[in-house]
């Protein structure tokens, strides 16, 4: 079956600041990931700021900020921080804006966009992920994709006055070759090329439509 | 300063530099050298001695040299990180000598540091992370009622190979019981 999206991943930029700022004051962003409710919107627009300008494009970062976004706009944001050149590993943060998406293939496609960049173009060797155990939509991503869960943190969290546990997920080249291959027999052209590919033929045809 | 009966608790100082730099230089890889990225560090003697004379930052007046009865420095402990905010803490830990973590005196170290977070800090939970080889400190653990939650498959790289990391946990209720 050929695979048909319009999403992509690509660098955050200064012009996705007012996006990300709404959807980072948003209490699920509180809730799944981190953040400080009582954080002013300046605050968070100055943090925002200060990580799109450590995702560096030539240098090797320590983090990455990327958007997933699609001819309707931006869908969501993708961090790949605590990069170690080192150890070549990572650790990855989805949320998707689009609250409707979440249960969507538009998760696992940018999830499996995000691992295809993290292992083939950064050359990692391990993707960690840490999540909230009333996350489930996020850890049955990652168990689906073949991420083990390695830890489990007891009552390690707390969201309105109670604890919650946290796992922690590891995703190791073997995995992501074997997610890779699982979806390349479903799917032609899943790939981050195929991906390019429809990129390029979609503006193509936008600047062919365009007058004079 | 803490005098125990097998060892003495101080604030680590400049002077200590030299032999912190030997744990560093150890042929045992420890989660106690690694940084933030869990990348294993290359440190010089200069470098710790800015780093134990600075009088701000996270760690300054935290980090602690361990001696024996007779006044040799056997190690560095420190209580990393740690905010009743977040409720826990990661225990650091670090012995010159592989039978030191089966000794009196780690004994003693472990005491002050779950004092320390559980009642002067009054912290719900304190973390231990070990690299695969640190079979001592796994020991210690396990002796000191540390529950084992789980092994991060080949996190650090150091030597030519991977190294995974195991976390362990100790709860308040256990070390105080009907807190």
């Amino acid at each position: 079956m050929p695979f048909k999206s319009t999403m992509f991943i690509r660098r955050a930029d200064r012009d996705d600041l007012d996006v990300i700022v709404e959807w980072m004051e948003d209490p699920d962003f509180q809730r799944f990931l981190y953040g400080d409710p009582a954080r002013s919107p300046k605050q968070i627009r100055e943090q925002i700021v200060g990580m799109l300008g450590r995702t560096s494009g030539q240098a090797l970062p320590h983090g990455v900020y990327l958007i997933i976004d699609s001819d309707d706009g931006p869908l969501g944001l993708l961090s790949l921080q605590n990069i170690s050149w080192r150890n070549r590993s990572c650790s990855i943060d989805l949320y998707m804006g689009k609250k409707d998406l979440r249960n969507s293939m538009a998760g696992a496609l940018g999830f499996f966009r995000a691992m295809e960049y993290a292992f083939d173009e950064l050359n990692l060797h391990r993707v960690s992920a840490f999540i909230y155990a009333f996350n489930t939509a996020s850890w049955r991503l990652m168990e689906h994709s073949g991420a083990v869960r390695e830890l489990v943190l007891k009552d390690h969290v707390t969201r309105d006055g109670e604890l919650h546990d946290m796992y922690g997920y590891g995703f190791l080249r073997p995995q992501y070759e074997a997610m890779r291959e699982q979806y390349a027999k479903r799917y032609e052209n899943f790939t981050l090329e195929g991906m390019l590919e429809t990129r390029r033929a979609i503006e193509a045809e936008k600047a062919s439509e365009q007058p004079g | 300063m803490i005098t125990g009966t097998y060892s003495v608790i101080r604030t680590a100082e400049v002077d200590d530099a030299a032999v912190l730099a030997r744990l560093y230089s150890s042929e045992c890889p420890r989660t106690f050298m690694l940084d933030s990225r869990r990348e294993h560090q290359l440190v010089t003697v200069n470098d710790l001695q800015e780093v134990l004379g600075r009088k701000d930052g996270p760690m300054a007046g935290r980090f602690y040299a361990i001696e024996d009865p007779e006044g040799a420095v056997r190690g560095f402990c420190a209580l990393k990180g740690s905010s009743q905010e977040v409720g826990y803490s990661e225990i650091m830990l670090g012995l010159l000598e592989s039978a030191d973590y089966q000794a009196p005196l780690a004994t003693e170290t472990m005491a002050f540091l779950k004092r320390m977070a559980f009642f002067e800090k009054r912290l719900d939970k304190i973390l231990a992370q070990t690299l695969s080889a640190e079979r001592d400190f796994k020991d210690l653990l396990a002796h000191e009622g540390f529950v084992h939650n789980g092994s991060q498959r080949e996190v650090v790289f150091t030597q030519g190979q991977y190294f995974d990391i195991d976390t362990f946990t100790l709860v308040r209720s256990e070390f105080i019981p009907g807190a």
